[in-house]
């Protein structure tokens, strides 16, 4: 079985020094819906306000008329089972900007990562973020939003695309995580987290360069949870290193981070294999 | 009082040399740079941190106090400059001046005397929970966050948690941190904070701060509007003096209704009595005190027996029937006072008391002038 692409007609393909940004298709629509839809469109998903928030980046980037890069959203499927058109369709229907397609088949979708050169990969499940930090491709998790999204065409007021960053992953050292008792199978995503965590930064970088610091279409978090304000000071200094700009910084120093997560509400929150999450919180 | 516990200032937190900023090409890969050296924490601060015991607190289980970086340190200069000069600059200006601590603010004796409690509670409770938690929850970009840190190493506090929302508002975060008292300079968060429900306090820049003690932390409050809330006050308010004495007295076996700091002194008794049930009633490092304008004599009678009926102890009570409070503050050297009119606040700042505004009940939607007769 091969990897199908397929080009969104709808849409001008960018250019080749555009950055790709594949995102799963599971979050942007409801793939298991009950409720019966008109016959070709999904209904949206919990996370489908992030490719409008990238629109909105892509948008301010154009007014702006600058050499700024532009941000190529492509949908990934793997293991679709006869539901391609109605991705296809759907995403006409709603207007998204979404240059191609990729339907994958069985276990080959970081090949097909790859093949596409995909500067990261989004997608709501922890198994398939592994998989790709592990074949080196910078891949994050997609989360579920709980604004509340309008329905139909209403013109709505776009969030700024939010991206948590995890300071443990750049300033703890492994020594701490093997003293709170972490598994093997838990540092070896911690390692391949930091491994890609250096061009996960640098696609995050890129998007947030050309905005000034207030009213930013992309806002960028960064959030120790385990390291102590010396180790988070140490993950600060490694963003600025790195020309990131963060705007928003936490320390919790041990405390649990599921209510912050709350009022952060992040689209994209990077994967450090440290907590046993099967989907990020409930936002609600 | 900052003179006390400076510690040697650790090598400044520099960001590490050259590393390439800029690219647009389709795939940009910056070079990962050598993890940047931080100097280690003074040797006080770790060692203190190896006698604490240093498992960080839950947050439900803590006092958590949440204060914000214009009280704990001064940022007078800075908040000229942001106000005048605008974001950029204020922001290149605490990115230059980084390695230099800022100094101390309003909050700042407050608390260190809350992280000698903590101290003395641990030699008791090694493995309690039950302690003060001080978080500093500021709206300032991440950017200001190094300097933020370095003062707190300067002066070697105790402060772990770290909440820079970048321009958000922090009250989902203060809720978040089940926070039991936030202070703030900005008098709108305050007041956001009130309405939701969150106990909380505006703090000023003092030009003259008095000696306060070191190993005892002393709490200051008033009584109406701010223990209990406003109801009395609003009698006299609206309709006079002598209402409010008819009111009162008539009332005098009923108890007021709570004020938003009646869940502090809880909390704060609940420590109290950690110290009390170690035989450390007359060495307990917390001590509380009412400083109202009520009479011993005939309206102080309501405010006692409320408190009583809330089952809340108060180790000094002091009616002044309608005198000003300031030089009764001077003495008592409180390391905080809450009060819900400006008036008083003003007045015990003139005489070098730290006090905070508790924009609470009907004083905040009256003209304030002097109170002329007593009450």
């Amino acid at each position: 079985m091969e990897t199908q692409i397929i080009i969104n007609t709808d849409v001008v393909q960018m250019s080749a020094s555009a950055i790709v940004i594949a995102v799963s298709c599971h979050g942007i629509f409801d793939l298991n819906s009950d409720t019966p839809t008109e016959s070709d469109t999904l209904p949206k998903g919990v996370a489908f306000s992030l490719v409008k928030a990238i629109q909105a980046i892509n948008e301010k980037l154009a007014a702006k008329n600058s050499n700024d890069t532009l941000f190529d959203v492509i949908l990934v499927a793997n293991d679709l089972q006869g539901n391609q058109s109605k991705v296809v369709s759907s995403t006409k229907h709603y207007g998204l900007q979404i240059s191609r397609f990729c339907f994958c088949t069985g276990e080959d979708f970081t090949q097909s990562l790859q093949a596409t050169n995909v500067n990261l990969y989004l997608s709501m499940e922890t198994s398939d973020v592994c998989k790709a930090l592990q074949e080196a491709v910078p891949a994050a998790l997609l989360c579920p939003q709980t604004r509340p999204q309008l329905e139909g065409d209403e013109e709505q007021v776009v969030s700024p695309l939010t991206v948590l960053l995890s300071g443990d992953v750049m300033g703890l050292p492994e020594e701490k995580l093997l003293e709170a008792g972490f598994s093997q199978p838990q540092l070896q995503i911690f390692r391949a987290a930091k491994a890609s965590m250096a061009d996960f930064a640098a696609v995050i970088g890129e998007m947030r360069r050309p905005f000034g610091r207030e009213d930013s279409p992309l806002r960028v978090t960064l959030m120790s949870v385990l390291g102590s304000r010396d180790e988070w000071a140490s993950a600060l200094l490694t963003a600025r290193g790195w020309g990131l700009e963060v705007d928003e910084a936490y320390c919790l120093a041990g405390a649990s981070r599921d209510p912050i997560l709350k009022c952060i509400q992040p689209h994209i929150l990077c994967y450090d294999g440290l907590y046993n999450v099967s989907e990020v919180p409930a936002l609600s | 009082m900052s003179g006390s516990n400076i510690a040697r200032l650790p090598p400044p937190l520099s960001a590490p040399a050259a590393v390439s900023g800029s690219s647009s090409t389709a795939r940009p890969a910056l070079p990962l740079p050598a993890a940047p050296a931080i100097g280690g924490k003074s040797s006080s601060h770790t060692a203190r941190k190896a006698e604490t015991n240093s498992k960080f607190p839950n947050p439900k289980n803590c006092v958590t106090i949440a204060v914000s970086s214009r009280v704990l340190f001064n940022m007078d200069v800075e908040q000229q400059i942001y106000e005048q000069k605008g974001m950029e600059d204020y922001l290149t200006y605490q990115v230059e001046h980084e390695t230099e601590p800022l100094k101390p603010g309003p909050a700042f004796p407050f608390v260190k005397a809350v992280e000698e409690v903590n101290m003395r509670l641990r030699e008791l409770y090694p493995d309690s929970e039950e302690v003060f938690d001080v978080v500093l929850m500021t709206n300032n970009h991440a950017n200001v966050g190094l300097r933020l840190i370095n003062s707190v190493n300067h002066y070697n506090l105790l402060v772990e948690r770290f909440c820079m929302t970048g321009g958000n508002s922090p009250i989902g975060y203060l809720k978040a941190y089940h926070t039991n008292l936030y202070l703030s300079a900005d008098a709108i968060k305050v007041r956001e904070a009130l309405d939701e429900g969150i106990t909380s306090a505006t703090m000023f820049s003092l030009d003259k701060v008095s000696e306060v003690p070191e190993t005892e932390l002393r709490v200051a409050f008033d009584g109406d509007a701010v223990l209990f809330d406003d109801e009395a006050e609003r009698i006299f308010k609206t309709q006079g003096l002598d209402k409010f004495f008819e009111h009162e007295k008539a009332l005098a076996d009923q108890p007021l209704d709570h004020g938003p700091l009646k869940g502090f002194l809880e909390a704060l008794g609940k420590l109290q009595r950690k110290f009390y049930a170690k035989g450390q009633r007359l060495e307990c490092p917390i001590r509380t005190y009412l400083v109202t304008a009520r009479s011993a004599a005939s309206s102080g009678t309501r405010a006692l027996k409320t408190l009583r009926s809330w089952g809340l102890e108060i180790d000094e009570a002091l009616f002044l029937a309608g005198a000003p409070k300031g030089p009764m503050l001077e003495k008592i050297r409180p390391h905080i006072f809450f009060d819900d009119q400006m008036f008083h606040v003003t007045g015990a700042s003139r005489m070098g008391t730290v006090a905070a505004h508790v924009p609470y009940g009907i004083a905040q939607r009256v003209p304030q002038k002097p109170p002329k007769h007593n009450k």
